[in-house]
């Protein structure tokens, strides 16, 4: 198992939207996709899911509807929007870069300055 | 339509918060059920399975109050925005704004002008003791036919046929017109002709001076006196006390003010403001010789008859010993009095009046109308 990291502040909202891209899901189902796909690396408080889906539904990124589980438990499901979809590319192009330049940035040795 | 929308979308916003807080619990309650069923398949019991889900979700409180404040943000947020929308759309159409202002602003001036009219003239009892007890007198003929109107002689018989149900009853005559004559300067005053029970039976006090005495007014031309309206006191004589005991002529005769009727009262009719008051033996410097026999002549009817209900009795009550005032008034005097029976109503605002009342129906009408008007404004301010 690898060792786990709390988020960053701000970077849920994406983890959500990415999760939620690859179909549509509950919230439990939201966290078991983000634990599963991170390889149990990020770790999220279960509770602080639902105030950031509510805000996704809001910011119309986001729609959700009432279905069945596939234990037979009904629950909220969640799926992207076209604008969440827009917003999760954005993001991501967003991220990639900052990470590049993060890793650049950490990575530099003194004979390069 | 931007308003109703608005409407609607508050409206839906309150019903929100209570839908949302049951749609939270329920999602809450799922997940936790969820994450207990994957425990229990690792082989917990439902029991423990159940505490560990929850004991993981964390405080489910906190975070149902963090989305309650993302929705109830966002609702002020957008109230604002409206707000700041509506503000830059009027700076941008001046003559629109302009119009808007003014179809309102007559809207609801036509609106106050109605209901204080209504308020002042129909609604308002007179100022006077017990109001409410005070009744009017009118004679139905026998071939139909209503009048307010008696003569003095028919007058005098029915108050004492009828000492059993008033207290106390007055003639008036007619609102006339008069000229007054002051330090040489004359001008025209609204005057009412009052027997010497008007003040008693009203019940007002003087404001100043006296009242006319219910022993005057009893021979023609007795008692020149002049009782004044208290709006006519302050506008004319600038509310001088001394002005008991001055002389001023009406009509060219010569009258002495004798006091000032209380603050409020301004006769019968609350739409007029009587400026004076005079004896009814007085009536003779008003139009002379018409009205010189007026105390004996059953022809002359020109008196209104105002009374007062004894108390605890209502006009139901009141009304067979009218009737057997009626009977005999009409049998004795036969050639003036054609009367199948007297009638006797409330003292409205108007004063006496012929037939039903017909107060309700035309205020009903008036104030449809002005509501009329403020929902065309309001209609305007649609479109």
């Amino acid at each position: 198992m690898a060792p786990q990291a709390q988020i960053l502040p701000g970077t849920l909202d994406l983890l959500i939207l990415k999760a939620v891209s690859l179909g549509a899901l509950h919230g439990y189902g939201i966290l078991l996709r983000i634990e599963q796909i991170s390889g149990r690396a990020l770790l999220i408080e279960q509770g602080a899911l639902y105030p950031a889906l509510f805000r996704l539904v809001r910011q119309g990124l986001l729609k959700a509807n009432w279905g069945t589980s596939e234990n037979n438990r009904r629950a909220k499901f969640y799926e992207l929007t076209a604008a969440g979809r827009k917003r999760l590319h954005e993001e991501t192009d967003g991220w990639n870069r900052l990470a590049a330049a993060m890793k650049t940035v950490l990575s530099a040795q003194p004979e390069e300055v | 339509m931007k308003i109703l929308a608005y409407a609607r979308a508050a409206s839906r916003a309150l019903l929100n918060r209570v839908g949302l807080n049951r749609e939270l619990d329920e999602e809450i309650r799922s997940h936790i059920a969820m994450h207990a069923d994957d425990l229990e398949r690792s082989g917990l019991s439902r029991a423990a399975a159940e505490r560990q889900a929850r004991i993981a979700f964390g405080g489910g409180e906190r975070f149902k109050e963090e989305c309650r404040e993302v929705a109830g943000i966002s609702f002020v947020e957008s109230v604002a925005q409206d707000v700041r929308f509506a503000l830059r759309l009027l700076r941008k159409n001046p003559a629109l704004t302009a119009a808007v202002i003014l179809t309102l602003a007559l809207g609801i001036g036509v609106n106050v002008a109605m209901f204080s009219v209504f308020d002042s003239f129909l609604f308002r009892m007179l100022p006077v003791q017990n109001p409410s007890h005070l009744v009017t007198l009118s004679a139905i003929g026998k071939k139909g036919g209503e009048s307010t109107v008696f003569s003095y002689p028919d007058f005098q018989d029915i108050k004492n046929q009828t000492t059993s149900i008033f207290s106390g009853m007055a003639a008036i005559a007619e609102n006339t017109a008069d000229g007054i004559s002051v330090n040489g300067r004359a001008e025209p005053i609204l005057t009412n002709y009052v027997d010497g029970n008007y003040f008693g039976v009203l019940g007002v006090r003087p404001a100043l001076g006296r009242l006319i005495l219910p022993t005057e007014g009893k021979a023609l031309g007795a008692n020149p006196v002049l009782v004044l309206g208290y709006s006519y006191w302050q506008a004319a004589f600038a509310g001088d006390p001394n002005v008991v005991g001055k002389r001023v002529a009406i009509n060219g005769h010569v009258v002495t003010i004798v006091g000032v009727a209380q603050k409020g009262f301004q006769g019968t009719r609350s739409f007029l403001d009587v400026q004076g008051y005079l004896t009814l033996a007085m009536m003779a410097i008003d139009s002379p010789g018409q009205d010189s026999n007026f105390i004996s002549d059953r022809e002359a009817k020109r008196f209104e008859v105002v009374a007062r209900l004894r108390r605890g009795l209502t006009i139901s009550r009141a009304r067979p010993v009218l009737d057997v005032a009626a009977t005999r008034v009409s049998e004795q005097y036969p050639a003036a009095n054609r009367w199948s029976r007297l009638q006797v109503a409330e003292l409205g605002a108007l004063g006496p009046i012929v037939g039903p009342n017909p107060i309700p129906i035309v205020a009903a009408l008036f104030l449809t109308l002005a509501g009329l008007v403020l929902l065309l404004a309001c209609l305007l301010e649609y479109r």
